[in-house]
């Protein structure tokens, strides 16, 4: 079983890197980027809110606290993104540090009133600060291209990069859905005291959880605004939305989950805007909201749970099928 | 003089404090009595807004005439929003109960922007314009119009609660959900009908807020925020704590847009969120729940 | 040797004291039961010795370490380990997956983990339920899930809360057994229990609570017959 998971995955990297070579339309390329960006992300709320159960109502702080430090550190100060992206990195954990520890005591509805209050408060400050570009925002300098400057004038190496990302982010899920850390988090997830009972130090594990969450979201911010050359404050404050739709429904707590619901989403958003949102009267937005509403209520589990609600029936069916056999021929 | 413009910001933000509060009190009532918090909880503000706003221009009802109207209808829709999204998520898990009134967020202010698109409307003229003069002071009527109306709402609300027996019922079923049901009580009936007295407020602060805000889709994000501020501060299921914790953020943020700048008003008011919430976390008037 | 000892502790809630001034210690590898009439202050020292309440004064001590003040994970993590009157186990897991989660506090590795909790399901009877989901169990299988759970966190002293609560006679003869083979591993047991006829049989020792002070610690003969145990269980002023 194992071995077939590995030989998927090979299967599924190289299809992914053979893609752009036949698929050069730059616009597909895009709906790919973002697909790459969007699990990346949708992962990252996930390990907070989904494995942990820390529900997190403004995960794009940490997107946009990385993707804003890349870019002053770019514009103001001259410094290479790739250096950039690891500041990007250290602010968002310090960030989650400054969050968390107070915060992780908060109970789960207050957790997530103060994560909203906090995304406000970030996006207020950065809106009026005129060094950060205020509400106007940040233009990258298009002096520089090619890959120390992490800056292209293709999609391909986007692609890549978003693609390599993606697969960190994988990696990192796949980390802890299969060690103990995994295990830890469901735990804490469904009931602390009992976590507590069992030597789990859950403060501590929250903060695990929530620093592997703010270094997804800041490398993904950091790609976001090279990606686009452009940031401002309502580009990355304003996303939280988008990346629970995503998680929610491929399936909260999954490991698939994000990659499901962005390799679904992503395309039927792009095919609604084309021949749905013409009238600028958000059809397509409305549908989403419906459907958080729909899956959350009837399938909380997502796409990932209707699967695994088919396969166990499908399992189920097989057993009964292979039981009544079994008598028919002790009968004879 | 600077004491006047003192007194006048003060005077502003106990008005809109007031709102604020009336819009807590809905809030605080569904997580006191059903231990749900509804973040969708100004967006049916927003709702009746589009209401009053579509009653106006379409059919030249001035919001004060409006109003009872709206107060039944969202009434109903309180009610049927319980019974066909809500109640599948009682007893869950918290996850979903966050998620799915989160949806309904989504959906509603997206169908706002689908009906009515994104563009600010605003009612002209209402009956309540205008302002009158205090001395030295400038009170907008429409203001004090919705500041009056919310203390009347919540004081109407506290008796129905207090005084009579569906009242008692409600807070019977908020203090122990398993016990209600031996004595007679229809716990589903209860949330129901906390669902409905909840937005039916909103609704009456949304007819208000109609007569001099603007209406738009997201009109109900900051609200939403500083009605959850104020619940928390003020202590769930407590109305006079709802509304006293309405009154501070309302001040609170007057002052604050007064002596720092106005757009940190709002920074003031969810830092000082999160400060109280950590050193009491049972808010500034409420009891440990 | 003495492993738990408890000195002089009192817990006071507003104006009531729910445990005064208890003194009490447990020897290695004995079963303790903690009995007394309701509201004698069983479930609180109870829980200021698991971490879950600080007492107001005195000392705990534990193994030779000051636990008095210590979180409850980090008491766990001291090889005091407890069971809850209500259980709670993971519904959403596995029974294995519940019992690797005790594992993991002495071992990381997700493999040595899995085993040392198959052998454990084994240890108590549960190695058919291993797959099943903690919702779908009955509330026996849950009890001793927990107690599997809590046995896989490797304890010197385990704390039994009110483990026989609910349990019909069969299910209570076997959670007996169960306690019986724990204690065979080495275990020291601490237990709070209502029911005479199980805990009367089964301690080594008791301790006998009312109205928060300890008013005898004897062997289970001399307990019972003791006229201030007989006076608080009948209600009368001694």
């Amino acid at each position: 079983m194992q071995k077939r998971i590995f030989i998927g995955w090979i299967i599924f990297i190289g299809l992914l890197l053979i893609f752009p070579v036949f698929v050069k339309a730059p616009y597909i390329l895009h709906i790919a980027i973002m697909i790459f960006i969007y699990t990346t992300l949708g992962v990252s709320w996930n390990i907070l809110s989904g494995f942990a159960g820390q529900i997190s109502l403004g995960q794009s702080v940490f997107l946009g606290v990385g993707g804003y430090t890349t870019a002053i550190l770019l514009v103001k100060f001259g410094i290479n993104p790739w250096i950039g992206m690891f500041a990007g990195i250290t602010a968002s954990i310090a960030l989650s540090w400054i969050i968390g520890v107070p915060c992780f005591r908060l109970q789960g509805r207050y957790f997530a009133i103060a994560t909203m209050a906090v995304v406000q408060i970030v996006y207020l400050v950065i809106a009026r600060w005129e060094f950060a570009g205020g509400a106007r925002g940040i233009y990258y300098p298009l002096r520089n291209w090619g890959i120390k400057a992490f800056t292209f004038r293709e999609k391909m190496p986007y692609y890549f990069i978003a693609m390599a990302m993606m697969l960190i982010a994988m990696g990192v899920i796949y980390y802890i859905e299969y060690s103990h850390i995994g295990y830890y988090l469901k735990t804490i997830r469904e009931n602390t005291d009992a976590a507590a009972a069992m030597g789990i130090n859950v403060p501590k594990y929250k903060m695990i959880a929530m620093m592997f969450s703010a270094f997804l979201a800041a490398i993904s911010g950091t790609l976001y605004g090279q990606y686009l050359l452009f940031i401002d404050p309502d580009t990355m404050f304003l996303l939280s939305v988008p990346i629970m739709l995503v998680t929610i429904i491929g399936g909260i707590g999954s490991v698939f989950g994000p990659l499901i619901g962005a390799g679904v989403l992503i395309p039927v958003q792009e095919i609604a805007r084309i021949y749905l949102s013409g009238s600028g009267r958000a059809i397509d937005q409305l549908l989403y909201g419906s459907l958080i509403v729909i899956v959350v209520i009837f399938q909380p589990r997502g796409i990932m749970g209707m699967v695994d609600l088919l396969i166990y029936k499908f399992k189920k069916r097989k057993k009964d099928s292979r039981g009544k056999i079994k008598s028919n021929v002790l009968l004879m | 003089m600077e004491n006047m413009i003192i007194l006048q910001v003060i005077l502003s933000g106990i008005t809109a404090g007031l709102v604020y509060g009336l819009i807590s009190i809905g809030l605080s009532l569904i997580w006191g009595i059903m231990d749900m918090v509804n973040f969708a909880h100004a967006d049916f503000m927003m709702l009746s807004m589009y209401f009053t706003y579509v009653a106006w221009s379409k059919f030249a009802l001035d919001p004060m005439y409006s109003l009872p109207i709206i107060i039944i209808l969202m009434f109903v829709i309180g009610i049927v929003v319980y019974r066909n999204i809500v109640r599948k998520t009682v007893g869950g898990e918290i996850v979903t109960q966050i998620l799915a009134t989160f949806g309904i967020v989504v959906f509603l202010q997206n169908m706002a922007q689908f009906i009515w698109s994104a563009n600010y409307q605003m009612i002209r003229n209402p009956i309540v314009s205008g302002s009158f003069e205090l001395g030295d002071l400038f009170l907008h009527k429409a203001q004090v119009v919705s500041g009056a109306a919310s203390l009347i709402t919540a004081w109407l609300i506290w008796i129905f609660i207090h005084k009579t027996k569906l009242g008692w019922a409600l807070q019977a079923t908020a203090q122990n959900r398993g016990a209600a049901p031996l004595i007679g009580i229809n716990v589903n009936n209860m949330f129901s009908l906390a669902w409905g007295i909840g937005l039916a407020s909103v609704g009456v602060a949304g007819v208000l807020l109609a007569n001099y805000y603007y209406i738009f889709p997201q009109v109900g994000a900051t609200f939403q925020l500083l009605a959850l501020v104020a619940v928390a501060l003020g202590g769930f299921g407590s109305i006079p704590g709802a509304l006293l914790a309405g009154l501070t953020v309302g001040i609170v943020e007057a002052l604050s847009g007064f002596f720092i700048e106005p757009a940190y008003k709002y920074v003031v008011v969810f830092s000082l969120y999160i400060i109280v919430v950590l050193i009491r976390p049972q808010g500034l008037f409420g009891t440990h729940h | 040797m003495k492993l738990l000892e408890v000195k002089s502790v009192t817990k006071r809630f507003g104006g009531l004291t729910a445990v005064n001034s208890v003194n009490m210690s447990i020897e290695k590898g004995n079963i303790v039961g903690l009995i007394g009439p309701n509201g004698a202050g069983k479930t609180t020292l109870f829980n200021c010795i698991a971490g879950y309440y600080q007492p107001d004064s005195g000392e705990i001590w534990f193994d030779g370490i000051r636990i008095d003040g210590m979180k409850p994970h980090e008491i766990c993590t001291k090889k005091l380990a407890r069971t809850f009157q209500i259980v709670k186990i993971l519904n959403k897991l596995t029974v294995l997956d519940n019992v690797m989660v005790g594992a993991f506090l002495n071992s990381k590795n997700v493999n040595l983990a899995k085993n040392k909790a198959r052998e454990i399901l084994d240890f108590c009877n549960l190695t058919n339920v291993s797959d099943v989901k903690g919702s779908d169990l009955t509330i026996g299988d849950k009890k001793r899930v927990e107690v599997a759970r809590t046995i896989a966190t490797n304890p010197k002293l385990i704390l039994f809360d009110e483990v026989m609560a609910g349990l019909n006679p069969k299910e209570g003869q076997e959670a007996i057994q169960l306690i019986y083979k724990v204690r065979d591993l080495g275990i020291t047991i601490l237990m709070v229990e209502h029911v005479m006829e199980i805990i009367m049989p089964i301690s080594d020792r008791i301790v006998v609570l009312d109205l928060g002070r300890k008013i005898m610690e004897g062997t289970a003969a001399e307990v019972s017959k003791n006229e201030k145990v007989i006076n608080a269980y009948l209600g009368v002023k001694s």
